[in-house]
């Protein structure tokens, strides 16, 4: 079989895997010296790896990113200048930097981390504390001479290399304060979540500005709470002046809405049979970073006018996504159910319903929830039809209408759910009284 | 008192309460009690997280929050029982599930447990009647010879066991019908010398190696984090120590069948008792062991809201014995709750009535 031939059908056998197939076909990967477009293939189900958690092992390569990770981004999505390190040109970043580092370090390190997996996070510190400032020294030693250079691939990493220059210094207390935070998302920060936010800006901002100004954005991308970050900045102790403070904060503000610009362009863009599910990720951190933002509008200088269109723009998308989904794919899905529908259409179903109601939520924080609960209420009408139409004499066992009562209760409430389900009895009562005796 | 004495103290049936496996968020944990009017009180952790529990009628559930259509058919269910017991509760959560109101998987899972359980009572129904016969010397081997149909064999039992009823003081059909009722109880207990996997060895086993997994976890964490998990070890270590002798009692009494069934036709409720309390003492631990699962590969984060979780379903009488308070809460018909409004409309986590809905019925699925 050619190399194309094999990865075809590795790509279609990490499709269909479930989840233990998926950590096998992980782990094999895992060991390979050299993983090429193997990356790439894994980077389609990365956000279920972020789900099973894999126990990936321990590598000096993965350990000298870890302080970067959540600044990580697929390849196709990076551009030349954008402070992110872009996937698909880490393998070659780490080669760069462990050349640069002193030989017996380097082997010292790799020897205490063979056969250890990430989850050991103690060891994790133990060596990073002793590689992280030496990879920020080979990053600057890198960028010293690739300023000069011709080298296209080695350009398009200086971006990468000042991200690793800046942070190296701090990444013991940035790895362990991402430790601490709260899996995504997250609602809100804890007062011991934004000490702790506090703290690791203060150390930033003692480093130099752009060391700052880069865990800031590290910070909003991990937390995807812009506010907590601004507010730090605003209110913590740190070595800036007031001036520089507010200029901080609208430097975050303002990246944070051009970030939000190109993702709900991204989100537009997606085809108009897009299920709810494949949505909701991203318009979640799409309306979660505008309310944030619209929080701290008072506070900071930056476009409002532009937040405020944007607001409105994203309304018009769900509400225009929702009405497509509730009368188009959902509804058939909902009508096709029966008996011999499969476990995994009947949870993927529900996985969409539930991703519905979600958007429907999010709707109502930043527009018109009576506009947004219309056409809703129309919704529930053309799925009870369809349900006491497929509960009536003649029809199957209980079973699919069980499923029907349960995507009814995820998309609209359980209180619609049940007046259905009781609506559903009075009229099988009914007809039992009909029956000839 | 020993510190370990007073955190358990309380032991009385009447006293302890049955975890009850609601999927609305908000009440998940909650626990029931008989009260001495006869009526059955329902306690909910406090909603705001804090610590406390909210005690109203069972009937006023309703009145207290939107329940989910699968706790609105299980509160159909449990007002329609007798008695309320980890047996009675177990039953009704199962019938729910095997309608399909927590999804296909619990209903599969549900009507598998079901059948085990099923198949369980009446294989030691059966070896209880064999070792009956053999401790009055008849040879069981003859009627496995027989080769007859299980009628037949049935039959053929109680023809035996007529000839020992003078020595027994009860009828066949007596014998029978209490044994029957032995080995309702004793099937989740099992046999001393039994291979069978019962119930409660399954839990039993578990609850030591769990209890140190806990101490290892709590060892790298500080203040409230580190206190939960210390305390749900402690809870757990002494249940183990206290369910393992009751249940090696009560093997005892199962290896001499005709003085056990003397005894239970004499005294059933006190006996019944003491056959059902392991019940009692290990009800909510498969689910605690299972959500502890759950959570094995998470990060630390979330492993910690899985154990303030656990600490949420953690027998009554331990928080009790924590020094936290019961609060009774007077329920009215028109009572909103605006932190209830507010979870149950966030988008963001999606957590209310996604995620941990979600995962009870995952977990319900699991330990059916």
């Amino acid at each position: 079989m050619g190399a194309e031939k094999a990865f075809q059908a590795l790509a279609t056998q990490l499709h269909g895997a479930d989840d233990r197939t998926l950590l096998k076909l992980v782990a094999v990967v895992d060991q390979l010296a050299k993983r090429g477009s193997l990356d790439q293939l894994l980077d389609e189900h990365r956000a279920r790896l972020a789900v099973i958690r894999p126990p990936r092992p321990m590598t000096l390569g993965r350990l000298v990113v870890l302080p970067l990770e959540e600044l990580l981004i697929d390849g196709a999505e990076w551009t030349p200048g954008m402070t992110r390190v872009p996937r698909d040109r880490l393998g070659r970043l780490i080669e760069l930097v462990l050349e640069a580092i002193d030989p017996d370090l380097r082997r010292g390190a790799a020897s205490q981390l063979a056969g250890k997996s990430m989850h050991d996070s103690a060891l994790a510190l133990d060596v990073g504390r002793e590689i992280w400032p030496a990879a920020g020294l080979a990053a600057d030693a890198i960028l010293a001479r690739g300023r000069q250079t011709r080298d296209t691939e080695l350009r398009e990493l200086l971006t990468p290399l000042r991200i690793m220059q800046n942070l190296m210094p701090v990444a013991e207390s940035l790895v362990t304060t991402i430790w601490s935070l709260p899996d995504r998302p997250m609602l809100a920060l804890e007062p011991a979540g934004r000490a702790r936010i506090g703290a690791l800006l203060a150390l930033a901002s003692a480093q130099g500005r752009d060391c700052f100004l880069l865990t800031a954005e590290l910070l909003v991308a991990r937390t995807e709470l812009p506010l907590a970050i601004i507010e730090a900045v605003l209110d913590g102790e740190l070595e800036l002046a007031d001036r520089e403070r507010q200029q901080a904060s609208a430097m975050i503000a303002e990246a944070c809405q051009n970030e939000m610009v190109r993702l709900f362009r991204s989100v537009s863009l997606l085809p108009a049979g897009t299920g709810p599910s494949a949505l909701v990720g991203p318009l979640r951190t799409l309306v979660a970073n505008l309310e944030s933002l619209q929080e701290v509008a008072q506070k900071v200088k930056f476009d409002h006018r532009e937040l405020r269109r944007l607001k409105a723009e994203v309304f018009t998308l769900i509400e225009a996504r929702l009405e497509a989904s509730l009368g188009g794919a959902l509804l058939h899905a909902f009508g096709a159910l029966d008996d011999d529908t499969k476990s995994a259409d009947c949870r993927a179903l529900e996985a969409h319903a539930m991703a519905a109601a979600n958007m429907r939520l999010m709707a109502k924080r930043i527009g018109l929830a009576t506009k947004i609960d219309f056409v809703f209420a129309k919704a529930l009408e053309r799925f009870r039809a369809i349900l006491e139409e497929a509960a009536g004499p003649g029809a199957g066992p209980m079973g699919a209408t069980m499923d029907r009562i349960r995507i009814i209760e995820l998309l609209f409430d359980s209180r619609s759910a049940m007046q259905s389900l009781t609506r559903l009895r009075q009229l099988a009562h009914a007809a039992r009284a009909r029956e000839p005796a | 008192m020993a510190r370990d004495d007073r955190q358990h103290r309380h032991l009385d049936l009447a006293e302890r309460s049955v975890g009850l496996p609601f999927t609305t968020p908000l009440i998940s944990g909650a626990k029931a009690r008989l009260v001495a009017t006869g009526g059955v009180e329902l306690l909910a952790p406090n909603p705001s997280g804090q610590l406390g529990y909210y005690v109203m009628d069972l009937r006023s559930l309703r009145d207290y929050c939107q329940l989910t259509v699968h706790d609105e058919l299980l509160l159909e269910k449990l007002l329609g029982v007798d008695v309320v017991t980890p047996a009675t509760v177990r039953r009704a959560a199962r019938e729910v599930a095997m309608e399909g109101a927590a999804g296909r998987d619990a209903a599969a899972a549900a009507k598998r447990a079901a059948e085990r359980d099923a198949a369980i009572v009446n294989l030691t129904n059966y070896l209880m009647l064999m070792r009956l016969l053999r401790a009055v010397g008849i040879d069981e081997r003859e009627l496995q010879r027989s080769g007859g149909t299980g009628r037949a064999v049935q039959l053929e039992i109680k023809r035996r066991l007529t000839s020992l009823s003078p020595r027994l003081g009860m009828t066949a059909d007596e014998v029978i019908d209490t044994v029957g009722d032995i080995a309702f109880y004793a099937a989740a207990i099992g046999f001393a010398d039994g291979e069978l996997e019962t119930r409660h060895r399954r839990v039993l086993e578990r609850l030591s190696p769990f209890a140190a997994d806990m101490r290892h976890w709590a060892a790298l964490e500080t203040g409230e984090s580190k206190e939960c998990a210390e305390q749900i070890a402690d809870c757990a270590g002494w249940t183990s120590n206290k369910v393992a002798p009751l249940i090696a009692d009560c093997q005892v009494r199962l290896e001499d069948i005709p003085e056990l069934v003397r005894a239970w036709r004499h005294d059933r409720g006190a006996l019944k008792g003491r056959f059902a309390l392991p019940d009692w003492l290990l009800d909510g631990w498969p689910e605690i062991l299972a959500l502890w699962d759950s959570a094995s590969g998470d990060g630390r984060a979330a492993q910690r809201a899985v154990a303030a979780q656990i600490q949420r379903l953690m027998p009554l009488a331990q928080t009790q014995a924590e020094g936290r308070s019961v609060e009774v809460m007077r329920v009215k018909g028109t009572m909103v709750h605006s932190r209830l409004v507010k979870l149950h409309e966030d988008w963001r986590t999606g957590v209310v009535m996604g995620g941990i809905r979600a995962r009870t019925e995952a977990l319900r699925a699991g330990v059916a």
